[in-house]
């Protein structure tokens, strides 16, 4: 038989059980992997944090804890993966930014629905408050699911979450997010006014 | 509300609206092939001793990342477009899994993953539907001495670069724009797009696949047939369009399905401007052909939401989609699909996705 570090839980029920959180919540860590590196990368990450998932199967939360937990431990995973990506990859990096690569031209699709001017100004933001505005934003958390995957304390994520905004209002009218003559277009005006 | 919380939904929906995998795109992930082989290796996985706290422990890997990163001088460069196999590769290729531009997630009512499946339902009402969408658009609005059509794609083909013991495939994608004049000349202004996916082989192998003339600068003449025939001269009904669709150059001696060219040559043709009532043509035409299948709905590569339709070839190697604006009937993208091993290129997971065409803007302008 199995080893198992559940006592109560019988292997069926074990099984089901991680069956049931697997079917819930797989597409949701790819998603929040995917939104943070590259789509390969982000299949491996979810498979480690499902990995964690059924070894610690008793310690996973019921919902609406699950999510969080999930999330907070894709949230190491992926600092892990990213930590230990070679050499090569950061080889890769220095060549994209090279002067000979330095010529590609702007996607024509990033026009769509100002989507790239939003994203450089949040990628001007710490790491800390990126994360803050996406785990909102994209994994769709209130203050409360927040602050469990960050490991704080909701009021903490509350201050932090201000924060953030401000400064990815800020990052917004920052002139390099501007137009070549200096000046904030009208529309990127009412975007930064609404989020202030 | 107060101004606080009015604050917070705002900015909450100012990055919503570029979050680049919105929930419903990955929902059905735990169905598709990788998630459910993810499953089966995590569930055979013994239970370690408890720890105080979640690990990291090694996750069971997808085959690509055990792809060896190796130094190696590019001992080829080989571009596949349209075709699939290039004879160079057989040779030197070493056993390295190819990685390719990721799959479009298709949603189909029944179907865990269509991309992939064989038996797929008639497309048939779907694209009479599509043509009813699209003979209901609005022309594209056309200044006075504007005749000239500017469409503007995103596009990938394959390119992998060989070195001893090492492949690497980049995924850069051209910005392309195509200017057609009434005289049916015609120019073709090719930039490298930002790479969207970069699998790394060696600095060499690497600096081999990015590097390049930046911008390619084509000029065609109006006799020149390789961007396929004027689309102002087509017919507008069905039965006559199909007979001009297939036997309309470059692929109309092919000796290919006479579906495979229809998808072929519409997907061309498409870097013309192609009005209301010929995309309806083409969508009865498509209609008519019993191969053509339903493959769902589809995020295309611009975040578009589109209907796909997919013809596949006799021997189930390789499928051709079509992916269609439900709203305005419009073309948003074709894409080129493997769904089996052809052999060379040691590709590991399949379907797998070796070219795409992403149309993104059209209109008429006074010069090319």
């Amino acid at each position: 038989m199995r080893p198992s570090n559940d006592g109560a839980e019988g292997d069926a029920e074990r099984q089901a059980r991680f069956t049931a959180l697997y079917r819930s919540h797989y597409g949701a860590i790819v998603g929040y992997a995917v939104r943070r590196t590259d789509p390969a990368t982000a299949r491996d990450v979810a498979a480690e944090t499902f990995l964690v998932a059924w070894r610690r199967l008793a310690s996973v939360p019921a919902e609406p804890g699950t999510a969080p937990w999930l999330y907070a431990v894709a949230r190491r995973v992926l600092a892990n993966t990213e930590r230990s990506r070679g050499r090569a990859e950061r080889t890769a990096a220095k060549l994209l930014t090279e002067p000979e690569a330095a010529d590609l031209v702007p996607d024509p699709a990033d026009g769509i629905a100002e989507r790239d001017r939003i994203l450089r100004a949040l990628a001007q933001l710490s790491e800390v408050d990126q994360e803050v505005l996406r785990l909102i934003g994209w994994e769709d958390l209130d203050l409360a699911g927040a602050a469990r995957v960050m490991g704080c304390s909701r009021a903490h994520m509350a201050v932090r979450a201000h924060r953030a905004r401000l400064r990815m209002a800020k990052a917004l009218q920052a002139p390099e997010q501007a137009d070549p003559a200096g000046a904030v277009g009208p529309k990127q005006e009412s975007v930064v006014e609404e989020i202030r | 509300m107060n101004p606080e919380k009015v604050s917070a939904r705002r900015a909450q929906n100012l990055i919503r609206a570029v979050n680049p995998a919105p929930a419903s795109t990955v929902a059905d992930y735990w169905r598709d092939p990788v998630g459910k082989a993810a499953f089966e290796q995590i569930v055979r996985t013994p239970i370690a001793a408890p720890e105080s706290r979640p690990d990291v422990t090694p996750p069971p890997r997808r085959p690509h990342r055990k792809l060896a990163i190796g130094a190696a001088a590019v001992a080829a460069f080989a571009l596949i477009g349209g075709g699939v196999l290039v004879n160079s590769l057989r040779q030197s290729q070493p056993r390295r899994p190819t990685v390719t531009a990721p799959m479009l997630h298709y949603t189909l009512s029944g179907y865990t993953e269509p991309a992939g499946s064989l038996r797929l339902p008639p497309a048939r009402s779907e694209l009479l539907r599509l043509a009813k969408a699209a003979a209901a658009r609005l022309p594209l609005r056309q200044p006075r001495g504007a005749t000239v059509g500017l469409v503007v794609t995103n596009e990938w083909y394959m390119s992998t670069a060989v070195g001893g013991g090492t492949s690497t495939t980049v995924v850069i994608p051209e910005v392309d724009r195509t200017w057609y004049s009434p005289d049916g000349a015609w120019r073709l202004l090719r930039h490298r797009g930002r790479p969207i996916i970069g699998t790394v082989g060696s600095e060499q192998t690497l600096r081999a696949a990015v590097s390049g003339p930046p911008i390619s600068n084509q000029r065609f003449p109006a006799h020149d047939t390789s961007g396929g025939p004027d689309v102002s001269a087509l017919a507008d009904s069905p039965a006559q369009l199909r007979a001009e669709l297939l036997s309309a150059p470059p692929y109309g001696n092919d000796g290919q399905a006479a579906d495979f060219r229809l998808f072929r040559v519409i997907s061309l043709l498409h870097h013309q401007i192609v009005g209301p009532a010929l995309d309806a043509a083409m969508w009865r035409v498509l209609a008519s052909q019993s191969a053509v299948r339903s493959l769902g709905t589809v995020t295309d590569r611009a975040g578009r939401s589109g209907d796909a339709v997919e013809v596949t070839d006799p021997q189930a190697v390789e499928r051709l989609v079509l992916i269609i604006s439900p709203d305005t009937g419009q073309l948003l993208g074709s894409e080129d699909i493997l769904l089996k091993n052809p052999g060379a290129l040691n590709m590991k997971t399949f379907p797998a996705v070796t070219g795409y065409v992403a149309f993104l803007s059209d209109r008429w302008t006074r010069t090319s």
